[in-house]
Order: structure tokens, then C-alpha cells, then sequence
């Protein structure tokens, strides 16, 4: 019998496609901001290019959004009626060995752990809150690079420029200046980046070999599992 | 419309100090070392400065350290005492660039007289003594003005091995414990330059000699006034401001507010050029003619917080970024670990290999890297799955 298993709500699924659309937009912008090599103006005289400044404007704003949907995975980790990811996580006996035992599948394709709970399990959940948690590290660090490009005298809010100030002190304080903030901007970026692909290549994977339909899990927010021998409920 | 608030400054600034107390103050000073010294009128016109030169620079002095312009005329008197107070310069481990970025201009400006004709009661450079009588000369000033000399330090201080790498004066006295005698009675102690303010290239990894800044080595507070050299209306400011108020300007990050809460980035004559994604390429190339923007040369500007940009140098007629050269980030801590390659933009710059030792790669390329490796693992992966699953048939990934 194929039972439908609900996997994500419908808040979860935005919040997924918003992150992983400004990840992408943000590490492109990034590049270019970095080591700005292309899209360079055409002729030498006075021109109203503003390239730099757009690209940098791109970034910002998706880096606003991905902060938007940071905060709200964050609330739902905790506080989703429906998954709480923080169960998941809960660093008990069963939690590891289920981790372990799906790890040690991923390298034999024997014996698989069951799927069919509606949780996730803890090796993806694992996966997540190390990307979430690279996500929170961009942010914080975007925010001490933000600093000394807006003041009070250029934020709508004036809440905005001690948000930076706070972060850039947090992230001085931790990093040591502010030549190494940018570096681990930089390579965290590179993180995040490895670790998507890793993830969306072992959602392909687990769609491919489990045929549980893995990849309408962040579509429909179902996937479809085949019990031979009925499990109990969850 | 939402409202915003005006652009504030940091709130220990936000109010001049009162006018009246400061005049009151500078009378004090006045009565106490007005008799010492020369007279600053007689050493401008000696120098060929028109007193209306003279009162205009007081303006932009005025304007510098974010006073209103009430205050104008005490700025104007602070100057005139500023070469009668007692300043005892010390030389520790540096070269001393700081002195002479100050001292050689061929066109010294009002900033740079003031600073020569200081009341250095000792000054290894410029002092006439020698030897024992220079020995002499310092003691006199540190038991005559005692708690009312202001402290100048160029250059680092080394603690490794006791302050043994540092012997100064006739006695082989180590910089260490010379300095820690001095600060100990000075009204105020100025770290002038990269060295003294955050230890300089010879504090750069390894450091043999244990370089460290002056606030570090004695534990001491310093106003710092960082740079390599440091912009001598810096330092005079600083003084001004003593004289003015008789306390410590306003902090950022140890350095005086007035003249390094500015990032150079944001007050760059090529940041237009910036913004508009115009860089130059190569040294000499049609970019660098034009003034376009330097970052892809390597410029620190925007990690580094200095006046450079308004104060300019030598008498304000340039400065590294406008004569075509990146900022190096010479007024910033660590500079000459974290800012190297000098000449090449952060993403190329040098990082350890985590978990590799003595290894070395650009920020890019282990970024690349890391993705690299994470596409090859997929793909080993994929192949891996691919074989097994043709050896073992279709049917037996999905026994659970
Ligand atoms: C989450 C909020 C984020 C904020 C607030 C933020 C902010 C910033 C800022 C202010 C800069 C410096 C730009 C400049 O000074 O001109 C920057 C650079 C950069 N950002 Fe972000 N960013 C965020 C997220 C991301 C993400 C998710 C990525 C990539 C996945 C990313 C990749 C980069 C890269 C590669 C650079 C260039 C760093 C360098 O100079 O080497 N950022 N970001
Ligand atoms: S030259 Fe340097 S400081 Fe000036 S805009 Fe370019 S990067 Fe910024």
C-alpha cells in the first residue's frame, strides 16, 4: 500500500525555495563583489554605470530575505506545531544511532532505516542546521561588513545602525578585525555552497534509490511511502 | 516620510565642553608656562605664516576636532600654548619615519612648525645633549614637571627576554623599563604611529624580539594615534584638544574620534568609481590614468579607518590612494599580517589551510576548493551507487 507521509508545511517550503533563491543570488553578487572581473562598464569617459553599487544593492536585499527566512526556520525549529526540527536533534541514543545507521546506508545501500516517520531524519536534520547555522554566520558577519555604510543619517529605523554596530562588535570581538570577518564572509560562502549542492544531490539520491519521492517532499510537502508489512501508525 | 534622526556623533562628543571653562582652563595655562618657550606669533612670522594664514588653519583645526565655531579663538590660544608644554618624546623600537615625516617637510605647515618647535625637553632626535647630559636633561623634566609633561612614544616596545632586544641612552637602560618610567608621571601618554599604537611590522608574525604596543607592554592607556607615518594634525589635534579640555578626546578604538571614526572607503575621491564597477587592472593601464578605483590593486581602504582622505599630506597636497597607489591599512591592528598582499584584494590573499600546517592558499581558491571537493565526492558517490545497485538488481535497495 503507498501511504502519503506529510513532511513540510507550507511556511517551511517558502522559507526553503526564498533561502535557497538568495543563497544563490548572494553568493553570485558575492563574487562579483569580491573580485569584481565582469560585467565591466564599456568606455573610459564619464558614464552613469553604477554596477558595483547594484551588485552590491542585489546582495543586500537577497541577504535581507535570507535573514527573513533564517528567522523564520529559527521560530519554526523550536515552535512548528506540525515538525519541530529540534526534536530531531535531541542528542539522545536513539538520534545518534539513527544517524549512524543512515550514514553507514548511504556507503553499503544495505539496510536501510525506516522512513516512514514523518520526522526527519537526524542525518538530514544534521545536514540543515549546519547549513542554518553557516547562514547565521553570513549574517552576522554581512552585518559587521554593513556597518560603516549605514548610519543614522541613511536607516529607515534607527534600531538598524545598533543592530550592526552590535554585530560587527560581536564578530570583531570573536574574528579578531575586520580583514578576517570579510575572509570568513568569504569562505563561509564557499561553505554554504558545498554544502547545498552535497544536500540537493542526496535529496536527487534518496528520491532515485528509495523511490519515496524524496524530491515532491519541498513541492507538495508529501512524499509517498510503500509499507509491505503495514507499520503501526505514527 | 518616516523621521530620521540627524547624523549623530559618538555621544562623549555629542556636547562641546563649555566655553567659558575651557577659556578659564587656558588662562590657567597660560599664567603656569606662558613665560617658557617661544612665542608662537614670532615663530610664524620667522616662518613666513601670515597671522590671517594662521587664524584659518585655527578654523580648520576647529572644524577637524567637530567644535563649533565659538570656539574658534580658544583653538587659536591652545595653539599659541601648545609649544610651551613640556613633551618628552621617547624613541623605542622603530625607525624613526614618525619623527621625520614631521620634521622634513619642505614646506612645513602650521601643524608641522607647531610640532617642531614643541617644548621637547627631550627628544633623542633633536635635542642638543648627548649622552649623560641628555640622561640629565630627562631626569630634570620628569622631577621638574612631573605629572604635567605629555608622554610621546614612537615605536613598539619588545618584552621578550626582560626588554633585552631595546637598550637606550648611556646607561644601556632597556625600553621596557625606560618607558614604564617615564609613563608613570606623564599627564598623558601618546602612542604615535603603527608601532606604538598596535606594534608595527616587527610585531608581525613571528615576532622574535615579543614586540608589543605601548598600551599592551606597560598597561597603560594611550590615546592612540596609529599610521604609518601618522598625519601630524593627528598628534596636534590631540594636543589641542589636551590643552582645550584637559582630558582624553573622545575614543574610537583607542584612537582620537575626530580624526579615525571614518573609514578611508567612504570618503575615497574614487569611490564613484567604485560603485561604478570601474577598476583599475593593472599598474599603468588606462584605468589607473583615469583615477579609477584600486581595489582590484589591493586597496585596504576599505577595511582601514583613518583622515587621510580630508587632512591629506604634505600640507594636504596628496596622499597614497589619490597619487595612485592602494591604501595599505597602516592606521589598523595587525596591518602587516592581515593586510598582506598589499597589492592584491582580500580574495586573494593568504590563508592557512585548515588542519593543513605551513600550508598556504589564496581565500579563493580554497573556497573552490571546498566545492571542488564536494562535487567530486558527489560524483564518486554517484558512481559508487550506480555500481552497486547494477551488481545487486533493483530489488534490493528497498529491503528495510
Ligand atoms: C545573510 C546576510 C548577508 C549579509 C548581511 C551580507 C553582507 C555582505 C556585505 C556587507 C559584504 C561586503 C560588501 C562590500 O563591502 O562591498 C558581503 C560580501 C560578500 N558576501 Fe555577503 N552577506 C550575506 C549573506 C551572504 C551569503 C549567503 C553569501 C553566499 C552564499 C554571501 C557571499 C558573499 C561574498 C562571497 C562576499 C565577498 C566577500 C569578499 O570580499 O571576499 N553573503 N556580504
Ligand atoms: S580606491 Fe580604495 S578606498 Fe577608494 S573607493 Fe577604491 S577600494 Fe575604496
Amino acid at each position: 500500500m503507498i501511504r502519503r507521509v506529510r513532511r513540510m508545511s507550507v511556511v517551511m517550503r517558502i522559507m526553503h525555495w526564498l533561502l535557497a533563491l538568495s543563497v544563490v543570488a548572494c553568493f553570485v553578487t558575492g563574487l562579483y563583489i569580491a573580485k569584481p572581473g565582469w560585467l565591466r562598464p564599456t568606455g573610459w569617459g564619464p558614464s552613469d554605470a553604477l554596477v558595483m553599487g547594484n551588485v552590491r544593492f542585489v546582495h543586500f536585499v537577497f541577504a535581507m530575505l535570507l535573514d527573513v527566512a533564517f528567522l523564520v526556520w529559527l521560530y519554526l525549529f523550536f515552535f512548528s506545531r506540525e515538525a519541530p526540527l529540534v526534536r530531531s536533534l535531541l542528542p539522545v541514543g536513539r538520534r545518534l544511532g539513527e544517524a549512524v545507521r543512515m550514514l553507514r546506508h548511504y556507503f553499503t545501500l544495505r539496510d536501510k532505516p525506516p522512513t516512514g516517520d514523518p520526522h526527519i531524519d537526524p542525518l538530514n536534520a544534521y545536514g540543515f542546521l549546519l547549513i542554518h547555522l553557516l547562514v547565521f554566520v553570513q549574517m552576522v558577519t554581512g552585518f559587521a561588513l554593513m556597518r560603516p555604510t549605514f548610519s543614522h543619517a541613511n536607516s529607515l529605523v534607527p534600531v538598524w545602525p545598533w543592530i550592526l554596530g552590535k554585530a560587527e562588535a560581536a564578530s570583531v570581538a570573536v574574528l579578531g578585525s575586520i580583514v578576517v570577518v570579510r575572509e570568513v564572509h568569504h569562505l563561509a560562502a564557499f561553505l554554504i555552497v558545498a554544502l547545498a549542492m552535497v544536500h540537493v544531490y542526496l535529496q536527487i539520491w534518496r528520491d532515485a534509490f528509495w523511490t519515496e519521492g524524496h524530491i515532491s517532499v519541498v513541492v507538495s510537502g508529501y512524499k509517498y511511502v510503500e509499507d509491505e508489512q503495514p507499520t503501526k501508525p505514527t | 516620510m518616516p523621521k530620521r534622526p540627524p547624523l549623530r556623533a559618538p555621544r562623549s562628543q555629542r556636547t562641546a565642553p563649555p566655553l567659558d571653562r575651557v577659556e578659564r582652563r587656558l588662562d590657567r595655562l597660560d599664567r603656569r608656562f606662558g613665560a617658557s618657550g617661544l612665542p608662537l606669533d614670532e615663530l610664524l612670522a620667522r616662518n613666513g605664516v601670515s597671522r590671517r594664514e594662521f587664524l584659518k588653519w585655527s578654523s580648520f583645526m576647529t572644524a577637524a576636532l567637530c567644535l563649533p565655531p565659538a570656539f574658534e579663538r580658544a583653538v587659536a590660544r591652545a595653539a599659541a600654548l601648545a609649544p610651551r608644554v613640556p613633551v618628552v618624546w621617547l624613541h623605542l623600537q622603530e625607525c624613526t619615519g614618525c619623527t621625520e615625516s614631521a620634521l622634513r617637510s619642505a614646506y612645513p605647515g602650521i601643524a608641522e612648525l607647531i610640532l617642531e618647535y614643541l617644548s621637547f625637553d627631550y627628544h633623542e632626535t633633536i635635542m642638543a645633549p648627548a649622552g649623560h647630559a641628555a640622561e640629565k636633561s630627562l631626569e630634570d623634566t620628569l622631577s621638574k614637571h612631573r605629572g604635567e609633561y605629555l608622554c610621546v612614544m614612537e615605536g613598539s616596545i619588545p618584552t621578550a627576554m626582560d626588554g633585552k632586544y631595546l637598550r637606550l641612552g648611556p646607561a644601556g637602560e632597556t625600553g621596557l623599563s625606560l618607558a614604564r618610567r617615564v609613563a608613570a608621571d606623564a599627564k598623558a601618554v601618546i602612542a604615535i604611529g603603527h608601532c606604538a599604537s598596535w606594534g608595527g611590522p616587527q610585531s608581525a608574525a613571528p615576532n622574535p624580539t615579543g614586540a608589543r604596543p605601548v598600551h599592551e607592554a606597560l598597561g597603560i592607556r594611550t590615546i592612540r594615534i596609529p599610521g604609518c607615518p601618522y598625519n601630524s594634525v593627528s598628534l596636534v589635534g590631540t594636543i589641542l584638544n589636551f590643552l582645550l579640555v584637559g582630558d582624553l578626546p573622545a575614543l574610537a578604538d583607542g584612537r582620537p574620534a575626530w580624526a579615525y571614526a571614518k573609514r578611508i572607503h567612504d570618503t575615497c575621491p574614487r569611490r564613484a568609481h567604485f560603485d561604478a564597477g570601474e577598476f583599475v587592472e593593472q599598474w599603468g593601464d588606462e584605468g589607473a590614468k583615469r583615477g579609477f578605483c584600486l581595489y582590484k590593486m589591493g586597496c585596504k581602504g576599505p577595511y582601514t579607518w583613518n583622515n587621510c582622505n580630508e587632512m591629506g599630506w604634505n600640507e594636504a597636497a596628496s596622499f597614497p590612494i589619490r597619487a595612485g597607489h592602494g591604501c595599505i591599512g597602516c592606521s589598523e591592528n595587525a596591518f602587516w599580517d592581515q593586510m598582506a598582499p598589499l597589492e592584491k584584494p582580500l580574495a586573494d590573499g593568504g590563508v592557512d589551510i585548515p588542519f593543513v600546517r605551513g600550508v598556504e592558499g589564496t581565500v579563493d581558491a580554497v573556497g573552490w576548493a571546498l566545492v571542488g571537493g564536494a562535487a567530486a565526492g558527489i560524483a564518486a558517490h554517484a558512481a559508487y551507487s550506480g555500481l552497486v545497485k547494477g551488481t545487486r538488481g533493483s530489488g534490493e535497495n528497498r529491503e528495510e
